[in-house]
């Protein structure tokens, strides 16, 4: 599979377009997965998408001496959506009002046995959760959602080791556990 | 009790990050990524293209200008020096100059006209002459006059010493006449 893809990426230098089509089409998803973790916002990420391909194309003499070409497209794109969201500075706190909701779709949640949709609130109690977390926890966080990278992967995006990636994923998952657990406390109480 | 409550929370967390990584770029994504990359290509052909151009033009624009200089440099290194005074140190052969002294720069908008120690101006060989102006040629009259005293020079030497005291006398009479009105002023 990997060598598969460095071969099809491989062939981007050249003028094979059908090359250069089978690796857009097989990697395009996965970029946009990690832009959107970053970004939260479809349009944003669907920019920051075409931006990767576009510096894959910049880049493409260095496309020889790329081992895995799928975890280069991935850090490419962890990179970009970094550097745009810095530039942006979205503000993902919730009011109060919003939190009282999402704590209401927690309770659902955790009284539903189905594995439903979680709502809108919820969603965003999660994300501004996430955004609240140390920078190496939410790193970690937000790669490990995207579902085609594993944990060696995301260590490599990262530039650190797998060990630190699952370290940094199971504290990050405590504190956010914590946190849902504390506002379920809160206005379940208040009830 | 708690333990329980816990796996809820870890259930609930799951469902929760997998819904929050779980998204789906809009249709077409891969052709509007496609075509976007064929537009960055043909943009980085272009200016490439752009600069091939500018390069071009740029040594074009050089090579014109050397021409042009050259061109305004060749005409100086022919004028040559008017007339050398006759000051024998000054009387030197451009070979005896240092390439240097020969060089004409082009930054000085007038050219000189005094050669002097380092001057720019070029110095060129020219023969030293005797008189300045040159003599001109004698006209028709004048070498009648030559071929008649070469031919008859008694004749031609009295005629001179005639004319002379001709002239002689004419000069003495305007004097008088000159001494003669400044008389009556003094008189008074």
């Amino acid at each position: 599979m990997t060598q598969q893809t460095f071969v099809s990426l491989a062939q981007m230098v050249g003028t094979n377009e059908d090359a250069i089509e089978a690796a857009v089409r097989e990697h395009a998803r996965l970029v946009y997965r990690i832009a959107y973790s970053v970004l939260r916002n479809h349009h944003d990420a669907e920019d920051a998408t075409q931006e990767t391909f576009v510096r894959v194309l910049r880049y493409r003499r260095k496309l020889e001496g790329v081992e895995d070409p799928k975890t280069w497209l991935a850090k490419i794109a962890w990179r970009v959506a970094v550097e745009r969201s810095r530039r942006k500075g979205v503000n993902q706190s919730l009011n109060d009002a919003e939190t009282q909701a999402a704590s209401m779709q927690l309770r659902s949640g955790l009284a539903s046995a189905e594995d439903s949709v979680l709502g809108t609130e919820m969603a965003q109690l999660l994300t501004s959760f996430i955004s609240a977390l140390p920078e190496r926890l939410r790193a970690v966080l937000r790669l490990s959602t995207v579902e085609e990278l594993s944990a060696v992967e995301i260590a490599h995006v990262l530039g650190s080791s797998e060990s630190a990636v699952r370290s940094r994923l199971f504290r990050a998952r405590q504190i956010l556990k914590e946190k849902l657990v504390a506002l379920e406390g809160k206005y379940g109480n208040k009830r | 009790m708690e333990t329980k409550d816990r796996d809820r929370f870890d259930e609930l967390l799951d469902k929760a990050l997998h819904q929050y990584g779980n998204v789906e770029p809009r249709i077409g994504l891969e052709r509007r990524i496609l075509a976007n990359m064929q537009v960055a290509e043909n943009r980085v052909h272009t200016g490439f293209r752009w600069l091939a151009a500018g390069i071009v033009a740029a040594a074009l624009g050089i090579a014109m200008g050397t021409g042009i200089w050259h061109q305004a440099l060749t005409p100086k290194q022919n004028i040559a020096a008017p007339t050398l005074p006759q000051d024998g140190a000054r009387n030197v052969s451009s070979a005896t100059i240092p390439s240097h002294a020969r060089l004409i720069r082009p930054r000085t908008s007038q050219p000189r006209r005094h050669t002097a120690a380092g001057s720019s101006v070029a110095l060129v060989d020219s023969p030293r002459l005797d008189q300045f102006p040159s003599p001109l040629p004698l006209s028709q009259e004048e070498l009648l006059l030559a071929s008649y005293a070469e031919h008859f020079p008694k004749e031609a030497l009295l005629v001179a010493q005639e004319q002379r005291n001709f002239e002689e006398e004419i000069r003495l009479a305007e004097l008088d006449a000159g001494a003669a009105s400044t008389i009556p002023d003094q008189g008074r």
